[in-house]
């Protein structure tokens, strides 16, 4: 799992505190996102304001939690702001027009097909899934960084892995189905 | 595979896309930062301003009796990718297994050689045995010898493999030598990988050359040692080290000289309190510690006597370029 390491609390400057997390800020954004720009975008937007908080934030006992909490939920309503503003074609469908070209060995295999699926779901959803099996944080923790109930968390979460399996089985060739 | 571990796993390679941070990084420095009551203000690059202007006057004790005068350091960074004075990294890997991220930067020796530090590992883990990739380039070095490797094709190009002995415990090592250009080098050296000769053949073939890479030397010596010459260096962040640098010995053995984000406990014995660099730092069997800015510590070590090690930490030119954060640091 991939939490964002959880280390000691002792006092760092912003430049280390960015020094140490800029990568795994990009990384998990990245993941949550489905889009490297998009995240580059909003751990940019996110990080200019904890530089200027920099003085309460850092007295917190796990800074990086609370700075994922803030990527997630701009990220949340980053898309909102962004599909309401913009004409362009479906993230879904150019995340899985780029992911054929994006592996240099060329195969386009079950790890990209359930990236497809991934992007597919809705945004909070697949931010509960980003959560729980990306950063390995539990429904509460979960609940915790959304700011909902563990009941909410859980819900997002059923209907993301039925819509995931529920894709997975469509998928299934023709060939398959005639020897079945 | 199950769809949660499947789901897992796309996850990490969507990760694995990640962009490097340099944008990120140029926003933060330009973006304006409202000082605060309790704390002085602490951009992103104060740290690097702070050096550059001390680098430039040079404020410090600098002996008349020096040997060599300090290079002037590399114009601060902006958005040029390659800073005056740095080692060009003309090839990169276009792929590399899973979970790697890219650690460590150094040079070599010898002018114009370079290398790169992959491991899988989270970013600030330490010690334990990674699987590790490094990656190495420059001018013709020597042939491997002929009978520890086998040829093989890179692109077309002529090259070289070899394999750990199994005998030995190395059974998950490779390493692939090859000549991609008249004069140039390159090497993939893989360790504790499964599969460790497809790996660093598949790395080697994704090699690709690149135009903007490439890698500072931390720090510019001034005085050394009788004997002793700057050998290679290393920058980047593992385990709270920013940087490194070995002399090559002469007659004796070398020195190396860290720079480290963390205060260097005092080791055993009775640390002696020096004036280094206008500031007070200690020395202690072979050990010269002293804060230099903003939370950093250079630590200078090895068979050299006190008088020795502060006339070379007075001397020595710390490059902002190379200490600075590192947007490649934990990408791949």
């Amino acid at each position: 799992m991939h939490a964002l390491a959880e280390e000691g609390v002792r006092s760092v400057s912003f430049d280390q505190f960015v020094t140490a997390r800029l990568p795994a800020f990009l990384r998990y954004a990245t993941a949550l996102a489905c889009d490297p720009h998009l995240a580059e975008d909003v751990v940019q937007d996110v990080l200019i304001k904890v530089q200027r908080r920099w003085a309460r934030i850092s007295t917190l006992d796990v800074p990086e939690t609370y700075v994922r909490r803030m990527i997630t939920n701009e990220y949340l309503s980053w898309r909102r702001r962004k599909s309401s503003s913009t004409v362009s074609l479906p993230p879904d469908e150019l995340t899985r027009a780029s992911y054929a070209l994006a592996d240099p060995s060329g195969q386009y295999d079950e790890r990209d097909e359930m990236l497809a699926r991934l992007a597919a779901l809705p945004r909070k959803q697949r931010a509960v899934l980003a959560l729980r099996y990306y950063c390995g944080l539990s429904d509460v923790e979960i609940a915790d960084t959304l700011g909902c109930s563990h009941g909410t968390v859980r819900g997002h979460a059923s209907r993301a892995l039925a819509a995931l399996r529920q894709t997975a089985a469509n998928d299934v060739t023709p060939t398959v189905r005639e020897i079945g | 595979m199950s769809t949660e571990k499947l789901i897992v796993e796309a996850f990490e390679r969507q990760a694995d896309r990640a962009p490097d941070g340099h944008r990120v990084l140029a926003a933060l420095r330009a973006a304006p930062v409202r000082p605060t009551r309790k704390l002085p203000r602490t951009g992103v690059f104060a740290l690097a301003t702070a050096a550059a202007v001390a680098a430039v006057s040079v404020p410090f004790i600098v002996s008349g009796n020096r040997e060599a005068t300090p290079a002037a350091p590399p114009a601060p960074w902006a958005n040029n990718p390659r800073p005056p004075g740095a080692t060009p990294i003309d090839y990169r890997p276009a792929w590399l297994p899973e979970g790697f991220t890219e650690q460590r930067r150094g040079l070599g020796e010898s002018p114009g050689e370079w290398n790169r530090y992959w491991r899988r590992d989270a970013p600030m883990s330490c010690g334990g045995r990674p699987e590790v990739v490094t990656m190495s380039g420059g001018p013709m070095g020597p042939f491997p010898a002929a009978d520890s490797y086998k040829p093989v094709d890179i692109n077309g190009h002529p090259g070289q493999i070899a394999l750990g002995s199994a005998a030995e415990g190395r059974d998950h090592e490779a390493s692939v030598v090859w000549w991609p250009a008249p004069g140039t080098q390159l090497s993939v050296h893989v360790v504790r990988v499964k599969s460790a000769s497809e790996v660093a053949l598949t790395i080697a073939r994704s090699v690709t050359p690149d135009d903007q890479m490439s890698v500072s030397a931390p720090f510019t010596f001034g005085w050394l040692p009788g004997g002793v010459r700057p050998g290679s260096s290393d920058v980047g962040n593992l385990c709270g080290e920013l940087a490194a640098h070995h002399t090559a010995p002469g007659p004796g053995k070398g020195l190396t000289v860290q720079l480290v984000d963390h205060e260097v406990e005092a080791s055993a014995g009775s640390p002696e309190p020096v004036t280094v660099r206008g500031r007070q730092g200690t020395y202690n069997r072979g050990e010269l510690v002293v804060a230099v800015e903003d939370g950093t510590w250079l630590r200078i070590l090895g068979p050299a006597d006190k008088d020795a090690l502060v006339r070379m930490a007075d001397s020595l030119v710390i490059n902002p370029e190379a200490t600075r954060p590192q947007p490649w640091f934990g990408t791949r």
